[in-house]
């Protein structure tokens, strides 16, 4: 192949090569489940973008995937914030899974849609917190797109939980969860760098 | 300018002689001279509106009973005088015209005026109800003269303020007051001459009570060369030791330390538009500049600021006023300009703006925290910059979204699942970490999402419902704890998950009801 054309292919991991799955060289950190790893391309939770995850309820084990994750980014002393969230986190359960509670900030709920919308895009904007969970109701595709570039343009990452799916989204990474008897289904309905929609079950220590 | 005689002090309590004043070994500062400012009818130039036309009078309560305190020109014509009783005063005079006195309002005047005075000096005493006390010896030779001073001060209290006053200048800050009292604007230079300068002084204006001013007169004791004349050891036995220090600090033998006035220092800039503008974004640029000076200033002061006011001005209407609370202790002009965006983002103007002001009150001491040297330069990766900048995304937030929407939480001591956190408002300190106390981990899974209140569950069929029949695989787990301040609970734990996957923590109370509870989710 032409030098030039090669160099282009690999200075740009988003030009897609066929179906070889290249090693993506975007910065991630390890999600702490081997096959959850094995899952995402690239190795881990990418950074700097924008990651929606579907569930069909809350509490089938959402937060139990990020909590590596999140303790990873309190031991870095980078902060957490929460907008929103449908119940209140458990201190002590946080501190079970490594998260530092110290780093934790919480919005209550009972923010407008509106509010809530323009705090995760504020947070995503800066470089002050590692990751962002919302748990927005309805949120249209432009405003998606938005979110998205802010989380590509600072350092932090964002975490959309929603319900349902909504079509041609433009977060860069998508999951879909089931539950699962010890674990947790993990569908990759989107990511940056295959066509594939694989699916794992990731296995937690207990139930 | 001078009416001597027909004012007559009246102390309440002799401001001069209080037991608080220190009277230590004689030592006087042979170079230091005082120029003391008067004002006579400061309680009543004070109130608004213009009191010398009218018979007007400012009364003040004593025992019971109203006394006049102070009296305009026109009141004073008709014979109103300074001690009479108000039954009287309104006999002589009908309309004239009262009001009661304002203390808090003439310490603020006195204290205007003293840092007015500040550009004369170094050194300014307020005398509380009336009187000023300026050292003039250091900054004679820099204005040209003690005269010169004295011209300055009148041109301004004359003029801007409309206040009557009296000068005089001693050695000593108790000699100049007792002068200026007297309304001759003597001028003092020696400590020797002091005795003869004050020879001529009825006694009426020296600060005693009314019986030792009786037994004075008894005593054929007019003015103060008589008290001269008195032999000293007698004084003090006679009129009481207060007294004869006070005479003492007067002349010089004893030193009169005094408080200095500081003046509380404030920000207020104002920028003016030389068009009216309708768009608050076209007002921001000079909303920026003004911050920046207030940067300045706070740089320079070693201050930073807690609150500020912007005041947009309307050409018809009363003044927009924007509060703007700043909770970190930045100074820097970016930090405090977002958060001024982001409160200006919800204010509406109901009219044109002709002018902005920035007026900051509300300042206090700088606690230091880290802060890059080099500004420009990027800052290398280390926490504390990630604290700053989580600082003024909390401020943001803290604005749009109201204080008590943020919280941050901490894990607790307590067996009890409900107390064994605590969902605090946030404090972070100086080091970006919000404090709470290090708490070992338990051992027993707990659910990652608790819920505020634990959701009563229904038994049916056999089997408890959560919006579907739930299964049972781990428990239970007992809990009973809290019986010391009444909030008693004793629960049995199990981990349950129902048909759609939800892993549910559910309770079981071991008393009363015995009812089922859902507390949280293993998410």
């Amino acid at each position: 192949m032409d030098r030039q054309l090669r160099q282009l292919l690999i200075d740009n991991p988003q030009l897609w090569q066929g179906r070889v799955a290249r090693k993506n060289t975007t910065r991630c950190i390890p999600t702490g489940y081997a096959e959850f790893d094995a899952l995402l391309p690239g190795g881990g939770w990418p950074q700097d973008i924008l990651i929606e995850i579907v569930t069909p309820d809350w509490g089938i084990g959402e937060l139990q995937l990020l909590a590596p994750l999140m303790g990873e980014l309190t031991r870095r002393q980078r902060w957490l914030l929460w907008i929103a969230p449908p119940y209140s986190p458990y201190a002590p359960a946080l501190q079970q899974a490594g998260v530092d509670t110290n780093f934790v900030v919480l919005v209550k709920k009972g923010i407008s849609e509106r509010d809530a919308l323009w705090s995760i895009e504020k947070a995503l904007q800066t470089d002050a917190c590692g990751l962002v969970l919302a748990w927005p109701g309805f949120v249209s595709n432009p405003l998606l797109r938005r979110l998205q570039l802010s989380a590509a343009g600072g350092e932090t990452q964002g975490v959309l939980f929603r319900h349902r799916e909504t079509k041609n989204s433009p977060s860069a990474l998508r999951l879909g969860l089931a539950p699962a008897v010890g674990g947790i289904d993990v569908k990759v309905l989107k990511a940056r760098g295959t066509f594939q929609q694989r699916s794992a079950k990731i296995h937690f220590g207990s139930y | 300018m001078t009416d001597p005689t027909s004012s007559l002090p009246l102390f309440e309590t002799s401001p001069d002689i209080s037991p608080a004043t220190v009277s230590s070994p004689p030592r006087n500062d042979p170079e230091a001279l005082w120029l003391a400012v008067y004002l006579p009818r400061l309680c009543l130039e004070i109130l608004q509106g213009d009191h010398q036309q009218v018979a007007a009078a400012v009364i003040v309560q004593r025992g019971g009973r109203d006394f006049i305190h102070s009296t305009s020109l026109p009141a004073e014509k008709k014979g109103v005088l300074q001690g009479m009783a108000l039954s009287a005063a309104c006999a002589l005079c009908p309309d004239l015209i009262t009001h009661p006195i304002d203390k808090s309002a003439q310490q603020k005047r006195l204290e205007k005026l003293a840092d007015i005075a500040l550009r004369f000096s170094s050194q300014v005493i307020v005398c509380p109800a009336d009187a000023l006390l300026i050292e003039a010896r250091g900054s004679e030779r820099y204005f040209g003269g003690i005269a010169a001073i004295q011209k300055s001060i009148a041109e301004i209290l004359s003029g801007e303020w409309r206040h009557s006053f009296y000068f005089s200048v001693s050695p000593t800050p108790a000699a100049s007051l007792l002068l200026a009292r007297t309304g001759s604007s003597a001028t003092v230079r020696k400590v020797e001459d002091l005795r003869s300068a004050l020879g001529g002084i009825p006694v009426a204006y020296l600060p005693l009570d009314k019986k030792r001013r009786q037994q004075m007169k008894n005593t054929g004791v007019r003015v103060l060369r008589d008290v001269w004349r008195l032999p000293a050891e007698g004084l003090a036995k006679r009129f009481g030791q207060a007294f004869s220090d006070y005479l003492k600090r007067v002349l010089g033998e004893f030193s009169d330390p005094r408080e200095i006035f500081k003046s509380t220092l404030f920000f207020s800039r104002r920028r003016e538009f030389s068009y009216a503008v309708e768009n608050l974004q076209f007002a921001t640029p000079s909303a920026h500049e003004l911050l920046s000076e207030l940067c300045d200033f706070l740089r320079e002061y070693d201050l930073c600021v807690n609150q500020y006011e912007l005041r947009f001005f309307h050409e018809r209407t009363n003044a927009t006023r924007v509060r703007v609370d700043v909770r970190s202790s930045s100074r820097r002009v970016d930090d405090l300009f977002m958060l001024l965006q982001t409160r200006l983002e919800t204010v509406a103007i109901p009219a044109p703006v002709i002018g902005l002001e920035l007026y900051a009150e509300n300042v206090s001491h700088y606690s230091t925290c880290s802060e890059n040297l080099f500004e420009d330069l990027p800052a290398p990766v280390d926490t504390n910059r990630f604290d700053s900048s989580m600082d003024s995304l909390l401020g943001q937030l803290r604005l749009r979204l109201g204080e008590e929407t943020l919280v941050g939480l901490a894990p607790l001591h307590d067996h009890r699942p409900e107390s064994a956190q605590n969902r605090s408002a946030l404090l972070i300190d100086d080091m970006g970490n919000a404090g709470c106390a290090q708490v070992p981990t338990i051992d027993n899974a707990r659910p990652l999402w608790l819920l505020d209140a634990p959701q009563p569950l229904q038994v049916a069929n056999g089997a408890i419902w959560y919006r579907s029949p739930a299964t049972f695989f781990s428990g239970p787990e007992r809990i009973e704890s809290g019986w010391w301040d009444g909030d008693d609970t004793r629960r049995d734990y199990y981990r349950a998950v129902d048909k759609r996957g939800c892993r549910l923590w559910i309770y079981r109370e071991l008393g009363g009801a015995r009812q089922w509870y859902l507390h949280g989710f293993f998410g």
